[in-house]
């Protein structure tokens, strides 16, 4: 049996969560987000923060909610169980960030309902089961998958505002030429695969 | 009824009626889905065993002989031994595990076949390893394991001895597939030794 | 009747899901390794829409605008599962080669724009057409993406080689920044084409001034 905390897997699980499997330019989950909220460093700093708040406790709390599926051996519910818990979830850190720390609601707030169609927090409770984590790894991988997700949202948004002010050809401005940059950041990304620990 | 007892009951009824459609779904496909799985295993067992088109012929003895932790089908072609199955995994994959299907020939001591049942390499780079070329019949990397010993089954690059060559630009998955079967099938023949009694003991496991 | 055949059409240009929209990316980009993939994805997502679609057009006056979205979810969320036990049990292959993309049709933004913006509003029948012609741009864009990385990424096509032996391919277009790079190239090419169309048209109207 595996141990409940092997820090090598667990490092293994962190660096390829944030570096190898990148889950914005590897996995490909969370582009919508990835290509809507790039285009200045303050948003992508706020949503990339929402993100992470809300993934490791969707993380874990799609966990114990597979749990409790598969005890009852109604796992044919997990993807509409997990999608509501999800969405519970946004909408009760919403409430409680509005009423407990304003502060952080106003510069959160505008991007928490944006999460809960963010196919990277669904994505990382359904590869928690898949992949058979245990509790820690689940909490390790969930957060560290939202950094990456963070860390890819703001390099991109650093880029997309030199864009702006440089001039490209026509059809390209906008969309396109951010997906261009996106594969080159992701070509960067993949010079990480292959690391061991 | 006031305005909340409402949109719970709406909400409520609307759940139940998926709950329920999902659970005839679930009744529908249910035994279908695992029949897959187990057609999957077998059918690449097989596949390990006598290659890609008579895959489909080798029966197995449906439990598996447990030896050391380890699960040995019994392979049987026109009601003749034909050779043992096993799975071996590998972590020296290039992105994760590797699941090696392995089958040794009918004395215990050649390798009769190789299939991978697992695997997340990258595509078109360590997924080669179950490329089937356009006209082959066999996947070429894999093909190459066949009659080979133990003691062949390295790369050529490793190994003056090694009888296998590595897929283009894939080493290190080529290294982990060929070392997992090399281990597992010089582990294989203290295996053997108990299996061949088990065998010879009448053809019937139990 | 132009009214039907535009509800029809507008997918595969005027309002493609994923070009001129920009819904559903990820499993655009993700699944898009080869043609087979896409068409499969494509069909799924399809199957997905017409059935979110149909469902929530007909009980769209029953549902309190309060809880529409969850409601929404819920009965999409049903028949993603439908679709996802159906293709485990009868095409396991591509079941395999999507992976948790199967699943994540709840989250895909095509499915419930079209069921918030389209489906809550209109009769059964435009819905299905809304959902039809709407699934299957969303086809036709990510076989177009797989079929062209599969080419250029392996030199074949459904699995067979198509170009000369000579060809190297070049794999970089099967790994994932191809499919960003293959995405911007095709919406560039878009953006330049409905340009070309619209000075066209402009100068048309202009002659007949």
């Amino acid at each position: 049996m595996r141990e409940l905390v092997d820090f090598s897997t667990l490092m293994t699980i962190a660096i390829g969560a944030i570096f190898i499997n990148n889950f914005v330019l590897s996995r490909f989950l969370g582009i919508c987000p990835f290509v809507g909220v790039s285009k200045s460093v303050e948003s992508s700093v706020g949503m990339g923060m929402a993100v992470i708040f809300v993934m490791t406790l969707a993380g874990v709390a799609t966990y114990y909610v597979n749990k409790v599926l598969a005890l009852s051996g109604i796992e044919f519910l997990q993807t509409l169980s997990f999608i509501l818990v999800i969405a519970a979830l946004v909408q009760f850190v919403e409430m409680f960030l509005q009423k407990f720390n304003p502060a952080l609601y106003s510069a959160l707030g505008i991007y928490l309902p944006l999460i809960t169609t963010n196919c990277a927090v669904l994505g990382v409770s359904l590869l928690n089961i898949k992949e058979g984590y245990n509790i820690i790894e689940v909490i390790v991988f969930s957060l560290c998958a939202a950094v990456g997700f963070a860390l890819a949202l703001v390099i991109m948004a650093g880029i997309r505002e030199r864009l702006e002010i440089t001039d490209v050809p026509r059809s390209m401005e906008g969309a396109p030429i951010a997906f261009i940059v996106a594969g080159i950041l992701s070509l960067a990304f993949m010079g990480f695969s292959g690391m061991k620990f | 009824m006031n305005t909340y007892a409402r949109l719970s009951l709406v909400l409520f009824i609307i759940c139940a009626i998926s709950a329920g459609a999902l659970a005839l779904a679930d009744a529908a496909t249910r035994s279908r889905i695992r029949a897959n799985e187990e057609y999957k295993e077998r059918i690449l067992r097989g596949k390990a065993l006598a290659g890609e088109e008579r895959g489909g012929a080798v029966v197995f003895d449906p439990q598996p002989v447990e030896i050391e932790g380890r699960e040995y089908y019994i392979g049987r072609l026109d009601g003749k031994f034909a050779g043992t199955a096993f799975t071996a995994v590998t972590n020296k994959g290039y992105s994760g595990p590797i699941e090696v299907v392995i089958a040794m020939d009918e004395v215990g001591e050649k390798i009769a076949g190789v299939r991978i049942k697992s695997h997340s390499e990258t595509p078109g780079l360590g997924a080669n390893a179950t490329q089937i070329k356009y006209g082959d019949i066999e996947p070429w990397f894999l093909a190459q394991f066949s009659g080979k010993e133990a003691q062949e089954a390295r790369l050529k690059a490793d190994d003056p001895n090694g009888e296998i060559d590595a897929i283009t630009a894939a080493t290190i998955t080529s290294r982990a597939v060929t070392n997992c079967v090399q281990e597992a099938a010089s582990d294989f023949s203290q295996a053997w030794d108990k299996l061949k009694v088990r065998l010879e003991h009448g053809e019937t496991a139990e | 009747m132009a009214k039907q055949r535009n509800e029809f059409w507008k997918g595969f240009w005027d309002e493609n899901p994923t070009f001129r929209l920009m819904l559903g990316l990820c499993p655009t980009l993700a699944v898009t390794t080869s043609l087979v993939n896409g068409l499969g994805m494509g069909l799924a997502t399809l199957a997905v829409l017409l059935g979110s679609n149909i469902a929530i057009s007909l009980v769209r006056d029953s549902i309190p605008s309060q809880i529409r979205i969850p409601s929404f979810i819920v009965i999409i969320a049903s028949f993603v599962t439908i679709i996802d036990l159906s293709m485990h049990a009868f095409a396991p292959v591509l079941h395999a080669a999507l992976g948790i993309f199967v699943p994540l049709i709840v989250v895909n933004c095509i499915i419930l724009g079209r069921a918030e913006a389209f489906a809550s509003k209109n009769s059964v029948w435009m819905s299905v057409l809304d959902a039809i012609g709407m699934g299957l741009g969303f086809t036709v864009n990510l076989m177009v993406l797989g079929g062209l990385r599969e080419i250029v990424g392996s030199g074949q096509l459904l699995g067979r080689p198509i170009l000369p032996a000579g060809y190297q391919p070049s794999l970089v277009m099967i790994l994932p920044p191809g499919a960003f790079l293959t995405l911007g190239m095709l919406m560039a090419l878009m953006n330049l084409i409905s340009r070309r169309l619209e000075v066209r048209r402009a100068a048309g109207r202009k002659e007949l001034t």
